[in-house]
């Protein structure tokens, strides 16, 4: 994608990196909130999901209905090699841009303790 | 164990709007995480997680966007309107329903927007009243005391005074009578507005006789001043003195007053006593004028009140003589101006809330009806794999449609009646400003979202969430299973619902006849003169104070000459005002005594010798005013009533000797007559004591304005055109002006009584008619639901007629439940609208049972149709299909 990811879009890929073959919306929003501690609706994962689909970053299968599910069937996502390079370019933009500010951060954040 | 099940609202909306290729998985994911926060924390968390969660994903879900959303809700909308344009008269009436409804809803809530929202001056918040008070009652202000408290208070930024009079304003050629409000140099500083041309006064405290300024309302500027753009400098005279303009004041400015022609600086920084040529600063025993008052930073209405008590405690203490009992009172502007509107706003709430419902209740009757002739196309649907939550989905989208048209429509119509109608809603403050502001349009537009979701789901949930059952009946196994489901379906109507409407219209229709009958009862209380046969009209000298007393008094028998002169003009009569008005007030001293501490309060009015004669007042004892009553020879006066009882506590009242405050004080007064009572006080009060004196010996008034009555005999007298160029004719330059009918005179309470009356009337119209709508709707629903049993007991021989009369019957009696309801309803909105009525109590019996039977007759009309058309159709039809 040209675009870089969103904040939300990258907390998700990180959900499915850890998660590994048991990503599914349900368990993606576990991931995030017990990760993350911010509440995350099922809705917005779904939207995301499939945006992240229609872009090639994740493909999906769809799964067996359980009785857990009153009858409803699984989908389940996985990380494409785009989705991770994709993941990876942010996160190294991310970390480009706090190398060496670190100490400097610190100390603004104690000063505004003062 | 059986699964836990999610909360039924929440899972009902999720199942409704999310939908889509992924709609299966999101929602089998809430269901499962539902069973694990559920196993976890127990059912009264995992229910609220539920329901935080079903809100957040719906929200998500709508605004997302994505080809899950759009592109079915627009397929979803053009279904629905394709739908709605295949039964128009189901759609035209819900959408006229809701309109009506909303639109008496958007109404009402822009004009309590429009009076209670802040004045419109920067901080208005801390504008307050500030009012002298004698034994806790309000009075105006004594310029003494207003200086005092503008010199000691210190919870003011600035105290003002303000007085509103009627004059003669000349501009160029052109004489008008207009008013004009005298103010204080520190008047628009308090407000805190700034003139759009040229500058407001100089605020400072002391400044005797600076020029004489003023400055002009937008509509004095456009109208008076053809809008000059150099207006600044130029002059006009009020009265015979000339005024330079200073300024112009925007368009809306409506302080005091709405509608004045300028604010003139007071010549003394409090205002003078109009037609009072002396000093009046050291006066603390004439009260006439009213404060305005800009509260200081760090005070508040509370503690300025606080210090203006410790304030007029010391000035009564300083002043015994006439500041003892004094006080003082500090009230917000805001609440000042908009006192009294309360009770109407709350009624009018109420009866709009009520018809909301009605119309609520209309449209869920109405789609019920419609869903039974829909049952078989929701039935297919049903079949062919559509879910409840798709049917569901698309009575929402109907019904939202309905409702945000009528919405829309509700709002042309608010303006309409805003436009239109505030101006006679006279009762209320603030007309100029009503508008339909956009915050009361959203939230009305919110509302009909609102309204048309809570029909959806009960209509839903009553009709067509039966579709299951209706399957059945489709495949053709007709049997008593199904005819045992219809009449199962017919018991669980909401009969109760019905019987809210009848009491809704019942109680509106009350609280309508209710104003009626007060109106009436106005209309019917013996004014204390005669108002048929009578015009009257005023007219003024706008150079009274060039004149003597004697030749402005002549001015004014010449012009009563001429008319009397006029063809079918029987008797002419002038005095300072009606005979219901008090006239000036006065403390009253009997027999010359001064001494007395409390003098009771008593007004008096000038009036010539044709003044009783020409209204039609009865002499009841001693003698009317003769040309012998002259200046010069023994003062005279004639009593009303209520005077007399005043005087009657020590003797006779003819022959009684009184003088009166300021114009009277050494000038002892002989009463040589006695006439009836006029309804001074308004139809409801007693009258007030009033004195009558001869014209020619009040000489201390300023006679700038007299009022003429001109009694016709029976419909033959002049026009008022021809009264016009009499006037002219005999004293040019005279303006006339305040043309009224005896019975304008009469009525004064009837016209803004009548206007809420309209309203009210409009209102409880509506609603009896939204009922028979409601009750028609239910009563062609429950025959849909019963057709199969009509026709059962058709085929096993009963006629026709008495299966019309028994469900009449049937009808009418779930509707009469609503009458102890409404009846209940109307002793609540009694309570607020009692201060209105007149002659009428709200528990009157003969409106009450009225009422109720002109809805129930209404309901009976209703019933009566669909239930003919049941009764006629043939059993054998009605039976073999579904």
């Amino acid at each position: 994608v040209g675009k870089s990811l969103g904040e939300f879009e990258q907390m998700i890929l990180y959900a499915l990196v850890s998660l590994g073959d048991g990503a599914y919306g349900a368990a993606v929003r576990r991931e995030i909130e017990s990760r993350s501690g911010k509440h995350v609706s099922a809705g917005a994962v779904y939207t995301v999901l499939e945006r992240l689909e229609r872009a090639g970053l994740v493909r999906s299968r769809v799964g067996e209905p359980t009785a857990e599910r009153g009858g409803r069937r699984r989908k389940h996502y996985l990380l494409r090699s785009d989705g991770a390079r994709s993941l990876r370019d942010a996160r190294d933009q991310m970390r480009r841009m706090g190398e060496g500010l670190d100490e400097r951060l610190a100390r603004l954040c104690s000063e505004d303790v003062r | 164990v059986s699964r836990p099940r999610e909360p039924r609202l929440a899972h009902l909306l999720l199942r409704v709007l999310v939908r889509g290729p992924d709609a299966e998985f999101l929602l089998g994911d809430l269901a499962e995480d539902f069973q694990r926060v559920h196993a976890e924390w127990g059912a009264g968390r995992a229910r609220g997680w539920y329901r935080r969660q079903a809100l957040s994903t719906a929200a998500a879900w709508v605004r997302g966007g994505s080809r899950n959303t759009g592109d079915t809700w627009r397929r979803e909308i053009r279904l629905a309107v394709r739908s709605l344009r295949k039964s128009p008269a189901y759609s035209v009436t819900s959408v006229l329903t809701f309109s009506v409804a909303l639109g008496g809803v958007c109404t009402v809530a822009a004009l309590a927007y429009s009076i209670l929202r802040p004045l419109p001056y920067p901080d208005s918040e801390r504008l307050v009243a500030v009012w002298e008070t004698r034994d806790g009652e309000d009075r105006w202000v004594a310029p003494a005391n207003y200086l005092d408290w503008r010199r000691s208070a210190e919870s003011f930024q600035g105290l003002a005074a303000h007085d509103t009079r009627a004059v003669s304003v000349t501009v160029g050629e052109v004489a008008t009578r207009d008013r004009v409000a005298v103010v204080s140099g520190n008047f628009f500083d308090v407000l805190g507005v700034r003139a759009v041309q040229g500058r407001t006064f100089d605020p400072g405290l002391d400044t005797r006789f600076p020029e004489r300024v003023a400055v002009l309302s937008h509509r004095a500027w456009s109208e008076a001043f053809a809008a000059d753009p150099r207006v600044l400098g130029r002059t006009f005279l009020v009265e015979d003195r000339s005024y330079e303009v200073v300024g112009v004041m925007p368009d809306g400015l409506a302080f005091p007053d709405p509608d004045l022609f300028a604010w003139l600086r007071s010549p003394t920084e409090a205002p003078g006593i109009a037609g009072f040529g002396g000093d009046v600063t050291t006066m603390r025993d004439a009260w006439y004028f009213e404060v305005v008052g800009r509260l200081a930073q760090e005070s508040d209405a509370h503690a300025a009140g606080a210090e203006m008590d410790a304030l007029t405690a010391r000035l009564a203490e300083l002043h015994p003589d006439t500041n003892r009992g004094h006080g003082a009172r500090v009230i917000p502007l805001l609440a000042q101006s908009v006192a009294g509107a309360g009770p109407i706003l709350l009624g009018l709430s109420l009866a709009v809330v009520i018809m909301l419902l009605a119309a609520c209740l209309n449209v869920t009757h109405l789609t019920l009806a419609r869903s039974e002739a829909r049952a078989r196309e929701v039935a297919i649907k049903r079949s062919l794999g559509a879910t409840r939550g798709d049917v569901g989905r698309q009575v929402l989208v109907e019904a939202s449609i309905l409702s945000l048209a009528g919405g829309a429509v509700g709002l042309i119509v608010a303006v309409v009646a805003l436009t239109y109608g505030a101006e006679f809603l006279t009762v209320l403050p603030r007309r100029a400003e009503m508008a339909v502001r956009p915050g009361v349009a959203a939230l009305t537009m919110l509302l009909a979202l609102g309204v048309g979701t809570a029909v959806a789901l009960a209509s839903w949930r009553l009709g067509f969430s039966r579709g299951r059952t209706r399957l059945a009946g489709l495949g053709g196994a007709r049997g008593a299973r199904s005819v045992r489901d219809d009449l199962a379906g017919a018991r669980s109507l909401p009969g109760g619902m019905v019987a809210l409407q009848v009491a809704g219209a019942i109680a509106l229709l009350c609280v309508t006849g209710l104003m009626a009958r007060s109106v009436h009862a106005l209309a019917s209380v013996d004014p204390g003169f005669e108002p048929e046969d009578l015009l009257t009209f005023r007219v003024a000298l706008p150079d009274a104070p060039t004149r003597t007393y004697a030749e402005r008094v002549s001015i004014y028998e010449s012009v009563a000459r001429e008319v009397r002169g006029l063809p079918g003009v029987g008797a002419v009569g002038v005095g300072s005002d009606s005979p219901l008005a008090t006239g000036l007030r006065a403390g009253v001293f009997l027999d010359g005594d001064r001494t007395v501490d409390d003098p009771p309060s008593a007004g008096w009015q000038p009036v010539d010798v044709g003044y009783f004669e020409a209204f039609g007042m009865r002499l009841l004892a001693g003698r009317a005013f003769t040309a012998a009553d002259v200046a010069g020879a023994p003062n005279v006066a004639i009593a009303n009533e209520a005077f007399a009882r005043l005087v009657g506590s020590t003797g006779p009242a003819v022959g009684a000797r009184v003088t009166m405050g300021l114009d009277g004080h050494d000038r002892p007064l002989t009463i040589v007559g006695i006439v009836a009572d006029t309804r001074t006080g308004g139809p409801a009060a007693p009258p007030f004591p009033v004195l009558y004196r001869p014209l020619p010996q009040t000489d201390r008034f300023s006679a700038a304005s007299l009022l003429v009555a001109v009694r016709t005999e029976g419909g033959r007298g002049p026009g008022i055109a021809a009264l016009r160029s009499t006037v002219r004719s005999s004293e040019p330059g005279l303006p006339l002006y305040a043309e009224a009918a005896g019975h304008d005179l009469a009525r004064p309470f009837r016209r803004s009584q009548a206007m809420l009356l309209a309203t009210l009337g409009a209102f409880a119209t509506t609603n009896v008619l939204l009922a028979l709508v409601g009750v028609y709707g239910v009563t062609a629903h429950e025959m849909g639901r019963r057709r199969r049993e009509i026709g059962v007991r058709l085929a096993l021989g009963a006629e026709p007629r008495s299966v019309t009369a028994h469900l009449v019957w049937r009808g009418v009696r779930a509707a009469s439940a609503g009458v102890p309801v409404g009846i209940v309803l109307t002793l609540l909105l009694g309570k607020v609208f009692g201060s209105l009525l007149f002659g009428v109590a709200p528990s009157d019996p003969a409106t009450l049972v009225g009422a109720s039977a002109v809805v129930l007759a209404t309901v009976a009309a209703a019933v009566y149709l669909p239930a003919r058309t049941a009764a006629r159709t043939d059993p054998a039809e009605t039976t073999r299909s579904g």
